[in-house]
This record gives structure tokens, sequence and C-alpha cells, in this order.
């Protein structure tokens, strides 16, 4: 259980690389008031990072389109729009979702 | 007395509503850890960079390119990293009642999924800066907890199976897409179209070529498609923040 020295200050590099694009936006926000069109614009950006994350994660599968569209990933991921629409719940979509996931490959042998 | 009882109610809530992401943050931050331990990392590093940087995809970078030229793993993570200046720009007017401590401490743990989670949960304004901030530490605790776990076991465990705990963060995104289109008809129709070209340009440019920066990308082009397919929802004082 050791801390290398330079591995430290790697590590320090690289949170102070990231530090900065995460707080000067919400240190700012007293003084931001972009125009209409701007705001608008970052109102997309939620939905879109969520749906990005959320089919890349159901259709591809180690980085390619499956053969076959009989698959965990995409099918669970098809259980899981179904619950959130029927019950517009995180709690019952990600239990119905794991759920879904686990029988789904334990049954086709992933 | 009141102000004590009623803050530790948000602590409570904001951990609550965390539980989705932490479920996943633990299984992929086990993940994470033992990628860590075979990159030659010490559990002890594992956890100290999950600790000190706690985000996913540069942690996975760092593990690939520590031991080359600190530059490139500075400008790479730098750029993985970028997205966060959206999402922090995008949060800001939900934060503006909350004091420059509590903001900067809940943009230093903004994450994809705590971005996406407190946006869709929450129709305006953050409540409280203890919610967010209890909701964050619980991802980070998660996420923290499991890096450990994946650099001790590191390659004895070999692959667990996770009784599809590894499918929780999709199981959750289906649940805020939901959450996100929403509104009257005209907005629904705006965010489902963003929600395609995302998920188009996405999928797209990860089998061409998969690379971090791809989530940028997509997220920059579906965000002007959605302002320039719709332009009258880009108009006037009435827009809604998220």
């Amino acid at each position: 259980m050791s801390v290398r020295p330079e591995v430290l200050l790697l590590i320090l590099g690289c949170m102070g690389v990231t530090i900065v694009p995460r707080v000067l936006p919400m240190l700012a926000a007293h003084r931001l008031r972009p125009p209409a069109v701007v705001v608008a614009w970052l109102g997309y950006v939620p939905t879109a990072v969520i749906s990005a994350l959320f089919f890349k994660e159901i259709l591809l599968v180690d980085g390619t389109l499956p053969g076959t569209p009989v698959e965990p990933h995409l099918l669970a991921g098809l259980a899981s729009l179904a619950v959130a629409f029927a019950t517009r719940s995180i709690g019952l979509t990600v239990i119905g979702g794991i759920a879904a996931y686990a029988v789904l490959k334990a049954w086709l042998g992933h | 007395m009141t102000e004590l009882i009623g803050g530790f109610r948000a602590v409570l809530a904001g951990a609550r509503a965390a539980v989705p992401v932490a479920i996943g943050y633990a299984g992929i931050g086990f993940a994470a850890g033992v990628v860590g331990a075979q990159a030659g990392l010490s559990p002890a590093e594992v956890t100290l960079l999950s600790l000190i940087l706690f985000a996913g995809s540069a942690q996975f970078v760092f593990a690939e390119l520590y031991v080359g030229a600190p530059i490139t793993l500075f400008v790479t993570v730098f750029l993985i990293n970028l997205r966060h200046l959206l999402y922090a720009t995008a949060f800001a007017p939900r934060v503006r009642g909350i004091g420059a401590p509590g903001r900067f401490w809940i943009g230093a743990q903004l994450t994809d999924e705590t971005f996406s989670l407190a946006t869709s949960l929450l129709p305006g304004a953050v409540p409280s800066a203890a919610w967010m901030i209890a909701l964050q530490m619980t991802a980070y605790l998660s996420w923290a907890g499991g890096n450990l776990a994946g650099a001790v076991t590191g390659g004895a465990a070999g692959t667990i199976g996770w009784l599809g705990v590894d499918f929780a963060l999709a199981a959750m995104f289906a649940a805020l897409l939901m959450l996100q289109v929403n509104g009257p008809a005209r907005q629904r129709l705006a965010m489902t179209a963003v929600a395609a070209i995302a998920a188009g340009t996405m999928v797209t440019l990860e089998l061409w070529h998969p690379h971090p920066l791809n989530l940028l990308v997509a997220t920059g082009v579906a965000a002007t498609a959605g302002v320039a397919l719709f332009p009258s929802l880009a108009r006037g004082p009435a827009e809604k923040p998220a």
C-alpha cells in the first residue's frame, strides 16, 4: 500500500486540468447571463448526454454492433425504457433493468 | 435546531436519490480498480486517483498513460474532461442561491451521471447545497470504494459476475431519458430529436473510432441541431433552464 511521489504528482496534475472546467462556470454562476439561444443550447445538453450514453451502452457490445438483435444489452435496454415509460420511476427502472439483464444474460448464455 | 433537522433531511434525500448511481459506480468502479492494478498502480494509488480525480474515463486513461510523457497525460485528461465545462455551465443557473464554497464543491464532483440525474430530477434550482452534495458524496464514496475493492482483489478475483449490476447505469439512463422528454408537445418533439441525433452521432463515432471525446462531440452536434431545428424554442425569455 504505497504511493510513489511521481504518481501522486501526476494525479495532482490531472486533478488540476480537470477541476478548472468543472468549477469555473460554477464560481461565475452569478455573472453568467448567457443569451437565450445559448441557454436553449445548454438546455439540450442533459438530454443529449443521457441519450448518447444510453444508446452506446445498449447498441454496442465490445465496440461493435452485435450481429443479432437477440442480445442482453439491447433487450434489457428496451425493457428498461418500457418500465421507465410505464412507471416514470428511476428506482423501479433500475431494478427492472438489472433483473432483465441478469435473466437475459443467463438465458442467452453470454 | 429546525434548520439542523431540515439539513439532515436534505442529506438523506440527496443520498437516497443517488442510489441508482451508487449501485452502478460500485460495479464499474470495481472494474476500473482492476484495470488500475493490472496497469501497475498500487491499491493506495488507485484509491487516491479516484478520490482526487473522480472521473471514470480519465482514470482508465491515467492507467494507460501514466508511464509515458506527463504532458500527453495532462492534455488527454484535460480534453476528455472538457465536457464538464458544458455540464457546469448548464448547471450553474441552478446553484445561484448557493454560496461560493458550496458551488465549488458541487462543481468539483460533477460527473456524467450526477449531472444527468440531478438535471432530470429537478425542475429548476437545486433545493439546497446539502441535497446536492449528499447526492454527489454518495456517488463519490461508492466509486472510490469500488475502486479500492477492485484494486485489492485485482486479477485474483477475475471477472466477477456482477449479477447484472453493470447494467445499473444503462437502466438509470433509460429512466432519465423518459424524464427528460417532457413539457409541451413541441418541447417533447425537440427533446426527442436531440436524443435521436445524439444517439446516432455517438454510435456512429464509436463504430468509426472509439474515443472518450466522442461524447463531447455528439452532445455538441445534437444541441446545435436542436437549436437550429427548433428556432422558436430558442427564442424568448420564457425559456426554461433545462
